[in-house]
Parts: structure tokens; C-alpha cells; sequence
């Protein structure tokens, strides 16, 4: 089922939670709404439940008006077909897992031998089966959460919404829950829409991501364009991975990038107007050279933060510090002087003011 | 017609929307609510304004014949607050109503403090058994106190028949002991201290002694530690128990009117009621008034004190290890004398009113002397003019009944209210409609009970269109225990809900699950330990409340209290006595049953995020 969100916009007294938001959602899509507490993702996936009113906008399922301010139209949670699974998961504690997921069912006039089997094939797919007779408290959290994902998948929505879903599991089981939820939407082909703020969640699980901040979309893109070509100085900043390196630099008139006291490299990147600009690199961009190589530019190095098959240095150069990545390992002691040297067509340049890309 | 239609679909959409935002299930609700509160609680308050306003028909009386019933006057005001009056009618009786809420208030807070500090903070011996045996004045009926001092002090020498202390010892009280303001602080002071003990002992577990012990480690004496880091902390919980025994204290009946109507020992309460019974209701309801008026300046004074000091509650929590103050070869002792204390104010009354509902004559205390008859007699002429036992008075058995029901009904009706009040507040936070609710439930908390009492009487008395002339019917009695326990439900009801995590419920509506369906699957479950909790709470205060209903009974329909109370008034001891033992015994198995139903029906309630 797609989704289309025209200029939704939700205020809490003076403060605008989102802000003018158009989308679409496609059908079958794994969609992710990502950024930091409180830039209104939440508030976003609750509005396309149907549990928040906004204050205007229109939100369109498979081009059915579900909200509309103008029209006056808002249709009721429980008319949207749709599922949500909750950061808490909401499981209901007095009723066993067995009556937790029938309930919707029955509502939905399913009884019986029906009901059962129907409990059972969501247990199933959740990789839950046998456990219809325990009580929430009796399950770990990892298990809670295959039960109200099962909760919801029962009913057959044909859209699911996930509201930061794994940011109550530990590490691990953090890894496996990706990987369930990634078949899940193989397997049954809904429409996910995904709130986190997590990014590597964002950049494993989707298959379109929307970065938002202070309620506004900055961009809205499959994960690999995200990542490679982030549109503002913030989703750079929100998908690095650990960490993104900002420069404060200038393009002179010859298009040489130079940072005043530290460096001056003739990039083959893009031909920018001179002036000031933020450059941000990844710190996979980055070449470590242990000798001088033509564009290379010379380093001391800090610290190693090598762990295991990764190799993280950082490095300085006055008052300039870089998180490098390097894919063959190289030796160094602190103190020691390597020479770094940026891949040109992954250097992204910012406007100095606005944090907006800078194209050529 | 084809012009029109855009209109028209327009209109059946704006009408679809306004339907959908404001007759959603929480607005219904809400608006219920309101009517529900406006007809319990602002209704009568604005009945006995009125009331005290306006010439009434018994008026005629004081004022001569040509007055215009229902026309506006100030006659009444003018009567009890500014004339040769005023001093006998209401200052006397309102200096005495605050010497005894000051008296009951020391007696409260110093008894419950040091026994909650025995309990929780000392190695005392008997813990067990101390804790129980505490709370147990609370549980009897509060004139159960009264009658049994009487039973202990009265004598020949202020015109009464023998009490034991006189058959045992040949030693006359004098009258100040017997009736009058020591007795009621006293009786009243033993029927309040285990509020002061729970809401203290609470407030000492709380307390984190790790702050405790910094002082220490900083080199401050005991005294200092308890009166500079200790005391401070703990005020919220003493205030809280300065409050309720004052609020408590000002509006009771029955042991004012016990130990003082026979000195003629007016205080507030009693003069209300004496008011009334004389034809001078609308006098009573402006003593009514001046008493809420003093029940409003004890609670804001609480209020203001509260609210500064309101960030120490946040001290309490999770109370670190307790620190226990050894006493040595003082702990054997110290825990006999404070038992042998409980069991002479809590076990020995009842006791003796036990041993006196069993005495054929008053005053003869030989074992001779007893008998079954006020229990299981016919009634023997020249005894309590021929009065037959409680178990063979019919009345009394409907009485019975009368107060079981009350309580139980009253108890489910006002858990309900209070379950949908909290579920309002606990859900649509910020809404001005729900903020009134929440506010105008809280009313009859600072309305002692005789004066609310005097409301309901004042509104439903006379008969109008939307109060029937309910005066002597269950209805009146249930609409005044609900009005007046309210409070209590919906706080109680608040805190259930406050528990219950609104994703809960979002999650059932996400699945088309109806309001209806979501209360009665979802919420109720989760929250009905606190309703039952609450149904037995209100139960209990039910059956042993006498102020509020004293003045709305009739002979048409009576309650256990009152009739107690009334074979106090004319004197039938031991039939009064048999009938408050008979009460206590009805209160604990009733409570018992619910509890044992509780039980057996028990779902599993587990642990609610």
C-alpha cells in the first residue's frame, strides 16, 4: 500500500513537531524515518496511525484520504489496516501471548480452529511457536517484541509501523532482530514504515530513508545515496559512521582546496566558485601513506584505535583532527608522521552558512 | 439540485468531523463526568447557599407571620453571625471544635510518630503484634471509644448509672473526665492515631538513611541529626497527618455528641445537628458553611506549606537500608509497655462493650448480672423499657442490610467513578474540561462530613426538578456516601491509571478494538486490584460513618450507626453496645469475604508497564 503525506504539519502549543512534511511512502517499500529525540519522527508514524491529529496536511493510503484537514476527513486508527509495534511494546500483561494476538483477531470475527491456527502461523513467523501460554512477564525482551511484532502481523495489515522497535535490546540480539525483521518484509511483502535514530538500523533495513530534523525532511533517498551523497551538512553528520570529519576550508581561484596552516591539495573534485566552505570526509575516504606522496599531506599520528580487522587512526596537524580508516593495516607508533590524502570524488562540500550541499 | 449537492456533502462531512473529534468515547466521558460531579458536589454546595439565603417556611417562627417563604433575606446569616446569639450558637461551639482538632492533632502525631519510629526505626520487641494491634482503632467505629470510656468512667456523681471504675473501686470521676472536651480529645485521639502512624512509619521507610548517616559522619549529634536532616524531611508526611486529623476531627459526630451533649458540650458538629432537629436548618446550614469556610483554611494553609517544600518528597523513593537504633535492655520493656498501651486503647474497649451488652442492669458488674437478653431477649419490662434484644428488633436486621449494601454499592459506584476519573486524567492530560474533573472531584474532601451531610439535606429535602424529594430513601443515602467518598475514589482511580502506559490501549485501538472493548478487555483488568482496594476502603468507611448520614435518616430507613447512635440517645446502654460489637463484627467478615472472593476469582495480575 503506498502512502502519501502532503504538508503535514503537527504543533504542540508553540512548539511545530513537524513541520510542512510531504513524502511518499512506496508500496512494499521498507521505509525509514531517521533522526535524533525529537526531530517529530515519532509523531510522524503516529500520525499515519491515526493516534495523533495533526494540525494540517493530508495523509493518502493507496489514494484514500485517511486524514485530511481540509476535507475533515480522519479515519480512525483501527479503519487504516495497518499494525504498529511500539518502543515498549505494549504487550497487554494480563493476558497470555496466545490472548494477546487473538484478540485482534476475534475482533476481526476470526473463531475456533481458525483462530488457533491463525495464532499459530504468526507465532511462526516470529519463530515464537509453543509459547501461547506464557505471560509477558515470563518472556525475555527479545521474545516480547517477536509478540507484539505478531500482535500486529496477525491481522494482516497492509501496512506495518515500527516505532524504534530493537533501541530496547542489547547489541546482539539487536544484530539477529535486524536480520528477522529484513525476512519478515521479504517474506510478506508489507508496506514498513521505521522510525530509529540508530543509523546503521537505518542503512541495513531500508530500502528508502528519510533523515529529518526539528520536523523537517532534509533528504529523502535510498540508503546508499544517504550515505554517499548526504544533501546537508547534518544528514553527513547523522550517517557517518563512526564519525564524520569536518574541515573548514577555501577554493582559491585556481579551485585548489587549502586549509589555511595545514594543508593545500589540488582535489579533483567538484569546480567550486572560491570562497569558504565546510568539507566533510568519511574517514574510509582517507589514504594513509607512511612516506610524502604527491597531494598527500603530512600528519602526526595521536592515536591508533585499532580493533581487530579495522584500523582507526587519528591524526593531527595542528589544530586539525582526522578519524582515519584504513583497509590494510598499517604500522604506526604515536607521534609518528603519516601523510593522508583524500579519494576526490567523495568529498563532500557544504555552504559555510547554510550547512546545504554544494554542487558544482 | 446539483448546486447544492457540493454543499450539502460538505455539510455531512463537517457534521462526520465534528462528530468524530467531539463525540470521540473521552469526550462522552467527560462530559458525564461533569454532569455526574455538578449534581453531587456543585449542585448542593450552591442548595445550601441558597438556602441559608432565603426565608423558609418553619421561619415564621422567629420572624412573624408576615414573612414571603423563598424571598431573599439575611435574617439567618445576621441571626448566628451578629446577634445575642452568636456567642452560644457559634463561637463556643467553633473555640471548642478547634481546641479538640488542636488536642487530636498532638495526640495524633505524637502518638503515631513514636510508634512508627519504635516500628520502623528500633529493635523493638513485638513488632508484629504492635503493628497490627495499631491500626486497629481506626477499624472500630469511632464512638466505639466514647461509649466504652463511658462504660469505664461514668458514675452516680454526674447522674449516671455505674461504670466500672466506680463498681470496682468506688471511685467517682470527676465530671470534666467523664463529659466534656477531655474525653472527646482523648476518645478522638485514640480513634485517629493510626493515620498518624501509617502516613509517619510510611514516610520512615522512605527515607534514605544514607542522609542520615552523612550527617553523622560529619560529626552532628543525634538531636541534630533529627532535627535539622530528619524532621525537615519527613514534614510533607507530618502536615499530611496534621491535615487529616484536624479535617477528620472538625466534622465528627458521634463522640462529640456521646461524651458532650449530655454536659451540653456543644461543639460544631453536635450544634448543627441540634439546629436542624429544632427547626433551624437554615441556621445550621450557615454554621455548616462557616465550618467548611475553617476546613478550606486548614487544607490552603497545607497547601502553601506543601508546595514549598515539595521538592523533599523527591528525597523519599528508594529507601536505602534502614538504620536501626538498638535499645539494649530497654527492648523487651519498651515493646511490652507500648502493647500493653494498644491493648488498653484498641482491645480493651471493645472488650468492655462486649462484657456490657451482657449485663442484664447498667452498672452492676457481677457475673450475675449476666445475660443474653439485649441480644437474643424479648424484652423484659422495667429494662430499657421492655426493648427486645438487637438480634430480635426486624429493624435492626434491615439496618443491617441497609449499611451492607450502602457500603458495597456505594464502594463499586465510586471505584467506577474513579477508575473513568483517573482514566480521563491519565489520558488527556492538559485538556481545561478534564482539569475541572479532576479539581471539582477533589471538593468534598474539604467538606467535613456533617456539614455535607447538611447539604444533601438542604438540596433534596424540599423536592425540585432535578432533586427529587429524596429525603428518606436509599437513593439519598448512596448519592451522599458516593459525593463524599469521591475524593478518595479518585485519587486512588488517578494513580491506577497513571500506571497504565497509554501505549496499552493505543495498541488495541491500532486494532480496531472499540472504547467499550478496550475498557472492559484491557484497562479494567490491569487496574481492578486498585478498584477493589478502593470498593473496600469506601465499605469500611461506610458502615462505621455516622456523621454524614445522622441527619439524612429517617425511621423509614436506617443504617447500623445510627441506629446505634439512637439507642445511645435514649439511653438503652447495652443494647447500644451489643449493636456497635455487632457492627464491628459485620464490617470484618463482610471484609473478609470480599477479600476471600478476591482470591478465588483472582486473574493473574501481573506487573503493569
Amino acid at each position: 500500500m503506498r502512502i502519501e503525506v502532503r504538508n503535514l504539519t503537527k504543533r504542540w502549543g508553540s512548539v511545530t513537531a513537524v513541520d510542512d512534511v510531504t513524502l511518499e511512502f512506496d508500496s512494499g517499500g521498507f521505509t525509514t524515518l531517521l533522526g535524533p529525540s525529537g526531530c517529530g519522527k515519532t509523531t510522524m508514524l503516529r500520525m499515519i496511525a491515526g493516534l495523533e491529529e495533526a494540525n494540517a496536511g493530508e495523509i493518502r493510503m493507496d489514494d484514500r484520504p485517511v486524514f485530511s484537514s481540509a476535507e475533515m476527513i480522519n479515519v480512525p486508527p483501527g479503519r487504516r489496516s495497518l499494525g504498529l509495534v511500539f518502543q515498549s511494546y505494549a504487550l497487554w500483561p494480563h493476558m497470555t501471548v496466545f490472548q494477546n494476538i487473538a484478540l485482534g483477531l476475534a475482533r476481526r470475527g476470526v473463531r475456533g480452529s481458525d483462530l488457533a491456527r491463525r495464532v499459530r502461523e504468526a507465532l511462526e513467523r516470529v519463530r515464537l511457536h509453543g509459547m501461547e501460554g506464557r505471560y509477558p512477564s515470563e518472556l525475555s525482551g527479545g521474545q516480547q517484541q517477536r509478540v507484539a511484532i505478531a500482535r500486529m502481523i496477525a491481522v494482516e495489515p497492509a501496512v506495518l509501523l515500527l516505532d524504534e522497535p530493537l533501541s530496547n535490546l542489547d547489541a546482539k540480539l539487536r544484530l539477529e532482530m535486524r536480520a528477522e525483521l529484513k525476512r519478515l518484509h521479504h517474506d510478506l511483502g508489507m508496506t514498513v514504515v521505521y522510525v530509529t535514530h540508530d543509523q546503521i538500523e537505518a542503512l541495513t533495513l531500508s530500502t528508502k530513508i528519510a533523515v529529518m530534523d526539528h520536523g523537517r525532511v532534509l533528504q529523502y533517498d535510498e540508503p546508499d545515496v544517504v550515505y554517499r551523497s548526504p544533501a546537508t551538512r547534518f544528514v553527513a553528520e547523522f550517517t557517518a559512521n563512526p564519525v564524520m570529519n569536518f574541515l573548514d576550508v577555501e577554493v582559491t581561484q585556481q579551485g585548489t582546496v587549502t586549509m589555511p596552516g595545514a594543508f593545500a591539495l589540488t582535489a579533483d573534485g567538484p569546480a567550486l566558485r572560491p570562497g569558504r566552505y565546510l568539507l566533510a570526509v568519511r574517514p574510509e575516504d582517507c589514504r594513509v601513506f607512511e612516506n610524502a606522496m604527491p597531494g598527500a599531506v603530512p600528519f602526526r599520528v595521536y592515536a591508533d584505535l585499532s580493533a581487530g580487522p579495522d584500523q582507526f587512526l587519528q591524526v593531527r596537524s595542528g589544530d586539525v583532527q582526522l578519524t582515519v580508516r584504513t583497509e590494510r593495516r598499517v604500522r604506526v607508533s604515536s607521534d609518528q608522521e603519516v601523510h593522508i590524502s583524500f579519494v576526490g570524488e567523495h568529498l563532500h562540500f557544504f555552504d559555510a552558512g547554510t550547512g546545504e550541499k554544494v554542487t558544482r | 439540485m446539483d448546486r447544492e449537492r457540493p454543499v450539502a456533502l460538505a455539510a455531512v462531512r463537517a457534521a462526520r468531523w465534528a462528530g468524530r473529534r467531539f463525540v470521540s468515547p473521552q469526550s462522552l466521558l467527560a462530559a458525564l463526568l461533569l454532569v455526574v460531579l455538578a449534581y453531587l458536589v456543585v449542585a448542593p454546595l450552591f442548595a445550601v447557599v441558597t438556602t441559608s439565603l432565603t426565608w423558609q417556611s418553619g421561619d415564621t417562627r422567629f420572624a412573624g407571620p408576615d414573612i414571603e417563604v423563598g424571598r431573599f433575606t439575611l435574617f439567618h446569616w445576621q441571626r448566628v453571625l451578629n446577634s445575642e446569639l452568636t456567642r452560644n450558637l457559634i463561637v463556643l461551639p467553633m473555640a471548642r471544635t478547634l481546641t479538640v482538632a488542636l488536642g487530636v492533632m498532638v495526640i495524633v502525631t505524637v502518638v503515631g510518630g513514636a510508634l512508627a519510629w519504635l516500628v520502623v526505626r528500633t529493635d523493638v520487641a513485638f513488632k508484629g503484634s504492635i503493628a497490627t494491634l495499631a491500626v486497629l482503632p481506626y477499624v472500630l467505629p469511632s464512638w466505639t471509644i466514647a461509649l466504652a470510656w463511658l462504660t469505664l468512667f461514668r458514675n452516680q456523681g454526674v447522674g449516671a448509672p455505674r461504670g466500672f471504675l466506680e463498681y470496682a473501686l468506688g471511685w467517682q470521676a470527676p465530671e470534666w473526665l467523664v463529659y466534656g472536651g477531655v474525653p472527646i480529645i482523648i476518645a478522638l485521639g485514640i480513634h485517629y492515631f493510626p493515620f498518624g502512624y501509617l502516613f509517619l512509619s510510611g514516610a520512615l521507610k522512605n527515607l534514605n538513611t544514607e542522609l542520615e548517616e552523612s550527617a553523622d559522619v560529619l560529626g552532628l549529634s543525634s538531636w541534630q541529626t533529627l532535627t535539622r536532616i530528619t524532621f525537615p524531611i519527613i514534614m510533607p508526611a507530618i502536615l499530611s497527618v496534621l491535615l487529616l486529623a484536624f479535617a477528620r476531627s472538625i466534622g465528627t459526630f458521634g463522640t462529640p455528641a456521646i461524651l458532650g451533649l449530655p454536659a451540653r458540650y456543644y461543639v460544631v458538629a453536635t450544634q448543627i445537628y441540634s439546629l436542624n432537629l429544632t427547626g433551624r436548618a437554615s441556621q445550621a446550614y450557615v454554621v455548616a458553611l462557616a465550618l467548611m469556610a475553617i476546613a478550606a483554611v486548614g487544607l490552603y494553609i497545607n497547601f502553601k506549606v506543601l508546595g514549598t517544600r515539595k521538592s523533599f518528597e523527591l528525597v523519599s523513593g528508594k529507601g536505602g537500608r534502614s538504620r536501626i537504633v538498638a535499645l539494649g535492655r530497654w527492648r523487651v520493656a519498651a515493646g511490652a509497655a507500648v502493647l500493653l498501651f494498644l491493648v488498653a486503647v484498641a482491645l480493651f474497649p471493645l472488650l468492655l462493650l462486649v462484657w456490657s451488652s451482657l449485663m442484664a442492669h447498667q452498672g452492676d458488674y457481677s457475673l450475675g448480672n449476666l445475660s443474653l437478653r439485649h441480644w437474643i431477649g424479648a424484652g423484659t419490662p422495667g429494662i430499657n423499657d421492655g426493648e427486645p434484644g438487637v438480634l430480635r428488633n426486624p429493624l435492626n436486621l434491615t439496618a443491617m442490610w441497609n449499611s451492607i449494601r450502602l457500603g458495597l454499592l456505594g464502594g463499586a459506584v465510586c471505584g467506577i467513578l474513579g477508575l473513568l476519573i483517573g482514566y480521563l486524567v491519565a489520558r488527556v492530560r492538559g485538556s481545561l474540561v478534564v482539569r475541572l474533573i479532576e479539581q471539582v472531584s477533589f471538593v468534598p474532601m474539604l467538606i467535613p462530613s456533617i456539614a455535607f451531610g447538611a447539604i444533601y439535606l438542604s438540596l433534596f429535602a424540599r423536592g425540585g426538578l432535578l432533586a427529587p424529594a429524596l429525603y428518606g430513601t436509599f437513593a439519598l443515602l448512596l448519592l451522599v456516601t458516593v459525593g463524599k467518598q469521591l475524593p478518595y475514589a479518585a485519587r486512588a482511580g488517578i494513580s491506577a491509571q497513571m500506571q497504565v502506559s497509554k501505549e496499552l490501549e493505543e495498541a488495541a485501538s491500532v486494532l480496531c478494538i472499540p472504547w467499550h472493548m478496550r475498557f472492559a478487555r484491557i484497562l479494567f483488568p490491569l487496574t481492578r486490584p486498585a478498584f477493589l482496594a478502593g470498593t473496600l476502603i469506601v465499605f469500611i468507611t461506610t458502615m462505621r460513618e455516622l456523621s454524614l448520614y445522622i441527619m439524612l435518616v429517617t425511621p423509614r430507613i436506617r443504617l447500623m450507626a445510627t441506629q446505634a447512635f439512637w439507642y445511645t440517645e435514649v439511653g438503652f446502654r447495652q443494647l447500644a453496645d451489643a449493636f456497635t460489637v455487632m457492627l464491628v463484627v459485620v464490617i470484618l467478615v463482610v471484609t473478609g469475604l470480599v477479600n476471600l472472593l478476591n482470591r478465588l476469582s483472582g486473574g493473574r495480575v501481573r506487573s503493569v508497564s
